[in-house]
């Protein structure tokens, strides 16, 4: 299945937040995914890892100390 | 309840070996369905047969439910322009038939086909979306007590890989007497286990003799298959499917009937 299955990985535990995921983009500081029928979320991360064989996407939620974190509306800019 | 029997059955999937005679199969199910009273779904979900619309009678093909989300082409870059999520139909918890808008439909006599996606060209990608589509639809289509689905699948079983048949409620193995038809039937009795569908068949197609109608069997049976019907080779549909015509015949119903009173 070429669609992703996301997770995201928060304190050591890796938890299911998005199925069928066709579109991935840095948005406010974070990425917003977008499923193939249309369902929108933002999350305050970065991606930790892609496996393309599997269909998989784990992402790192980030915090106020986090390095990569960008403030703002940064849409379109590297998280 | 309809004819004093329960209505278990409502999303039948369609499946088997490329070449099995799935389409076909489906066709002759579709005016059989409909004679007992019900009004039929077809729902294309093989991206690449062409010609179900004609062996159902239909002279037109509905447009494919893919580009109720702008297509395989469009869908990505409509989204990143837009703000707002969208209200489609396909977003909806519950579909019904009659929800559908009249492009994506065409109907006539109580039988009406739907049409996920087809590839159209070279090098566009996997049919992936395609595969996540069915899945959506078919898990949201809410079928009336005199409605019943039949679901033509793709040829093999990359289907059960993407969970296409999370909701359905029965599996129609279409076996031809072929060792890879067997060998499939074989595995796709096993997948269909493993998703949790317990109403799993094979149809005997093109079975020319007795003897290989009993060889089939035989082999079937140490499977460990069951099977619901056979549907003996017949020139007519041979030629209606040569031709692109319709595919019916009175000398089949026999056949058909059979395979209706298991499973309806």
């Amino acid at each position: 299945m070429c669609l992703a299955t996301v997770y995201i990985e928060d304190d050591g535990q890796r938890e299911k937040v998005m199925q069928d995921v066709a579109w991935i983009e840095p948005a406010n500081g974070g990425l917003q995914l977008i499923t193939f029928l249309g369902e929108s979320k933002l999350f305050q991360a970065q991606i930790e890892s892609i496996d393309l064989m599997n269909s998989l996407i784990v992402l790192k939620r980030m915090t106020a100390d986090s390095p990569e974190r960008v403030p703002g509306d940064q849409k379109g800019k590297p998280a | 309840m309809i004819g004093g029997k329960e209505m278990w059955m409502k999303k039948v999937s369609v499946c088997g070996k490329g070449g099995s005679g799935k389409s076909t199969v489906v066709a002759l199910l579709a005016h059989g369905v409909r004679a007992r009273g019900y009004r039929v779904l077809v729902v294309d979900s093989d991206e690449s047969n062409p010609g179900l619309y004609r062996m159902l009678g239909f002279d037109k093909r509905p447009e494919p439910l893919l580009e109720l989300v702008g297509g395989k082409k469009k869908v990505f870059p409509t989204f990143s322009e837009e703000s707002e999520p969208r209200e489609i139909l396909l977003t909806r918890e519950e579909i019904r038939v009659t929800d559908l808008p009249g492009d994506y439909i065409v109907e006539r006599d109580s039988i009406g086909l739907v049409c996920i996606g087809k590839i159209l060209q070279s090098l566009e990608g996997c049919a992936c979306p395609m595969g996540v589509l069915s899945r959506e639809f078919l898990k949201r289509l809410r079928l009336q007590e005199d409605e019943v689905a039949l679901i033509d699948m793709e040829a093999g079983i990359e289907h059960f890989g993407r969970g296409v048949e999370a909701s359905i409620d029965s599996v129609l193995i279409v076996t031809e007497p072929s060792f890879d038809s067997l060998a499939l039937a074989e595995k796709i009795n096993t997948l269909a286990a493993e998703v949790g569908v317990e109403r799993v068949w094979t149809i005997l197609n093109k079975i020319r003799s007795k003897e290989i109608a009993l060889r089939l069997r035989e082999e079937l049976e140490e499977r460990g298959i069951s099977i619901i019907g056979s549907i003996g080779y017949e020139p007519e549909i041979f030629q209606s499917g040569l031709e692109g015509r319709p595919v019916c015949s009175d000398k089949l119903e026999t056949d058909i009937g059979r395979i209706l009173d298991q499973l309806l």
